[in-house]
């Protein structure tokens, strides 16, 4: 820059803060804070940090979110339309995070796809991935509109696609052919996930049968057990529990009038000495998953 | 009698025959009549002043406010509306609908085959826009309880209608020029949603548009407890910001009255934008009156001025005088803010000058609107909050910035959305600032409850006329001094 140019900047600058002391001072502080922030933002996200997996509460429905250790999101579900899921994200996340890399929407029912029409309309959406089925409602509609508005591209998943990132890996163990099952949570999709060394099982509302079909061809040990369909009696099997013997469960439940989750599930799970989180009871859940170990959190959110 | 005088009178006694006759008092009016007929004839005797012959004619505007109010009523109840039957009607969307989490709420002008404003609660989707033209079945209600009635009286609603069948017949229904406005409305608050966590999307929602849908009952109820809910209201005070900043920018530019007629302009184009709800309309005339006061010295200007808002507002719906807490709470307010804020900087020899960061300036607004209406906030919602001055005053003085950031990261976004995510940054700052002296204040609230009843209130009020009595006696002295003795003002120049 021309030397005598900057002088003159200078020089105005000197000018005005001598005319205007305090409001120099605000200038000031507020140019320091805004840089630290913008630091602060910088370095935290430079900084690894644990996956962290999250459920969300959103009264009776399910939403689940995963952030890998690099951040890269997948959200699985957004729960009932009064679920609130956006603004329990907008306290989870970063306030400047406005996109989710991955939606995956276990099957078309409302306690499941809801609040995503709210996310859709807020959040910048990679990829949304489905079972394939739609549903008639008007707000699933709602949903699509919004999708096809934002441009999001679509992948309709069955058992045996994978969702790879870095060393972990999203697989679908159901259904084996979209529209096979009976019903529509028979459809759901159904999967594990290995993150950071851990392994989480995402039932959706499939049933015992689904489960046991999942048996046929997959076992494996399982760190936390997303429990089927609100703690449901028809599902989390004790044949299941024997297979898995999940160390944690959390149970995505609110008011409603289906008895879940079933006393008989409770009872099931106790019996396979699994720690057992609600988020009736616990509100938002945190797992924290860095090194080998696994710690829980509670975490307060602004309703 | 001057002019002035006269439309005092003639104003606040219709205002008040107004109020008397809403509250189905008419027999009070009767009574207030004669009293005031009887002590003006009394005081005429006494005093020998006709003044007071005046004014007791003038009284017969009472009976004028009353016969109005009575009119109002028969010429606007909806006749025919088959209460409790299963009936199929057809109507317009009359409103911008207010969407909630699972449910959107549609006032809608049913033509045939009955004539009236008609509440209709219905699903979330699909989304039915102003001016959608439905076909509608369902069973008509009467509101209840009364307050919840008269509240939707106000507005013209005499019916709901809940989860009807609802089908869209056509959708090209309603003022063009709406709704393009609105359109810019939802652009606007679409614009803060995809780039703003939810909480801070809705609090500058609300502190740019009015707009409330979006609120969470917790925040709601922690607006409510450090007295800060004003800020969401699109009160008078949020668009007299707006026109502030578009007279600094203007009066650069065009000379003084040109840059006076922009701002009505601009004042008129951003009601229509927010739907043109009453409310807005009043906080329009309000910002109006602030504008226009600013530059009036007289306080009986200042006086009639309020009154001749009051006037036109119940001209046009005596229902607001009574039953609208929010045209209750926005005059009180305001005359606070006019009237009882400078009594106290001349009872009291209050110094003028704004402080650090505003705080006496905001502090002397905030506790002089407050004053005026804590008895109705205690009426109303049971408490008045005493902390509400501290978080007025850590607030008030980040708004207007908070305002243009917002209304410039709408426009951002309409060239794009990295300028808007840029913007929106720096914004967010300001909104979990704002957000967080909310809720702070909200914990550490002190709410006041005492109600003492009409006579309490009467008490309460009468000791504010008092003090602006006595503020007025003061002004008028200091103003006899320093016309009296020209000498002292001029003193040093004779040395």
């Amino acid at each position: 820059m021309n030397k005598g140019r900057f002088e003159d900047i200078v020089s105005v600058i000197y000018a005005f803060a001598a005319r205007n002391a305090g409001r120099t001072v605000l200038i000031a502080a507020a140019v320091v804070l805004f840089d630290v922030t913008a630091v602060g933002c910088v370095v935290r996200d430079l900084r690894p940090a644990p996956a962290r997996l999250y459920f969300l509460d959103v009264g009776q429905g399910d939403s689940e979110l995963v952030v890998f250790p690099d951040g890269v999101k997948m959200l699985v579900d957004g729960g009932p339309l009064n679920g609130g899921a956006y603004k329990t994200l907008g306290s989870i996340l970063p306030p400047e995070d406005r996109s989710i890399d991955v939606v995956m929407m276990s099957h078309p029912e409302v306690d499941h796809y809801g609040g995503l029409v709210e996310i859709a309309r807020r959040y910048r959406i990679g990829v949304f991935v489905s079972n394939g089925e739609e549903s008639a409602s008007e707000s699933f509609k709602a949903l699509a509109r919004e999708l096809d508005v934002a441009r999001v591209p679509k992948a309709v998943l069955r058992a045996g696609d994978r969702i790879l990132h870095g060393g972990d890996a999203f697989t679908v163990l159901s259904p084996a052919r979209p529209g096979t099952g009976g019903t529509t949570n028979d459809d759901a999709l159904v999967g594990d996930l290995t993150l950071s060394g851990a392994r989480i099982f995402f039932a959706a509302d499939a049933d015992g049968s689904v489960e046991s079909a999942v048996l046929g061809t997959w076992s494996e040990p399982v760190d936390v057990l997303k429990v089927t369909h609100h703690g449901s009696k028809y599902g989390t099997t004790a044949a299941f529990l024997a297979a898995t013997s999940p160390k944690t469960a959390v149970i995505e439940v609110g008011k409603n009038s289906y008895g879940h989750p079933a006393p008989e599930t409770l009872a099931r799970l106790d019996a396979a000495g699994t720690k057992v989180f609600r988020t009736d009871q616990d509100g938002t859940l945190e797992f924290a998953i860095a090194n080998g170990s696994m710690r829980v959190f509670s975490i307060p959110v602004i309703e | 009698m001057p002019p002035y005088k006269t439309f005092f009178y003639a104003a606040l006694s219709f205002l008040l025959g107004v109020l008397f006759a809403s509250v189905k008092l008419g027999w009070g009016i009767l009574v207030l009549q004669s009293a005031v007929v009887f002590s003006c004839v009394i005081l005429w005797y006494v005093r020998k002043d006709r003044e007071f012959a005046y004014i007791a004619l003038l009284s017969l505007f009472l009976l004028a406010g009353a016969a109005y109010c009575g009119w109002y009523d028969a010429e606007t109840e909806p006749a025919g509306v088959p209460f409790g039957e299963q009936v199929s009607f057809a109507g317009t969307v009359a409103d911008d609908p207010i969407e909630k989490d699972s449910s959107q709420d549609l006032v809608v002008a049913v033509a045939e085959p009955f004539a009236a404003r008609v509440l209709v609660r219905t699903a979330r989707y699909p989304e039915i826009p102003y001016g959608a033209r439905i076909a509608l079945v369902g069973t008509l209600e009467k509101p209840v309880p009364e307050g919840y009635r008269n509240y939707l009286e106000k507005d013209g609603i005499y019916a709901i209608v809940r989860y009807p069948q609802i089908s869209v017949v056509g959708k090209e229904i309603g003022l063009p020029s709406e709704r393009v406005l609105l359109s810019v409305k939802h652009f606007a608050t679409d614009a803060f949603a995809r780039v703003l966590p939810g909480e801070s999307a809705a609090f500058l929602g609300g502190i740019t548009l009015g707009e409330r849908a979006e609120f969470s009952d917790g925040f709601k109820a922690a607006m409510s407890a450090s007295g800060t809910t004003h800020l969401v209201a699109l009160s008078g005070y949020n668009i007299s910001i707006l026109v502030d900043a578009v007279l600094a920018l203007l009066v650069g530019l065009f000379r003084r009255n040109v840059a006076y007629a922009f701002a009505v302009l601009i004042i008129v184009g951003f009601v229509a934008m927010t739907g043109a709800e009453a409310s807005v309309v009043r906080a329009a005339l309000m910002a109006s009156i602030v504008l226009f006061g600013k530059h009036m010295g007289r306080t009986h200007d200042k006086r009639n001025l309020l009154l001749f808002a009051a006037l036109v507002m119940v001209f046009a719906n005596p229902k607001v005088l009574a039953f609208d807490i929010g045209f209750e709470l926005s005059f009180l307010a305001l005359f606070g803010i006019v009237f009882l804020k400078e009594a106290v900087h001349d009872a009291w020899n209050v110094t003028r000058a704004k402080g650090f960061f505003s705080w006496r300036e905001n502090l002397l607004t905030t506790a002089a609107a407050q004053a005026m209406v804590a008895p109705l906030l205690i009426a109303q919602f049971g408490f008045f909050s005493l902390t509400s001055l501290a978080a007025n005053v850590a607030i008030l003085e980040l708004i207007p910035l908070t305002m243009a950031l917002g209304f410039a990261l709408a426009g951002a976004s309409a060239l794009s959305y990295y300028a808007a995510l840029a913007l929106a940054w720096v914004t967010h700052f300001f909104l979990a600032a704002e957000t967080g002296i909310i809720w702070f204040f909200s914990h550490l609230s002190v709410p006041i409850s005492v109600n003492g009843g009409f006579a309490f209130t009467a008490l309460y009020y009468a000791v504010i006329a008092g003090l602006l009595a006595y503020a007025a006696k003061k002004r008028r002295a200091a103003l006899a001094m320093s016309f009296s003795s020209p000498s002292i003002v001029a003193g040093p120049h004779y040395e």
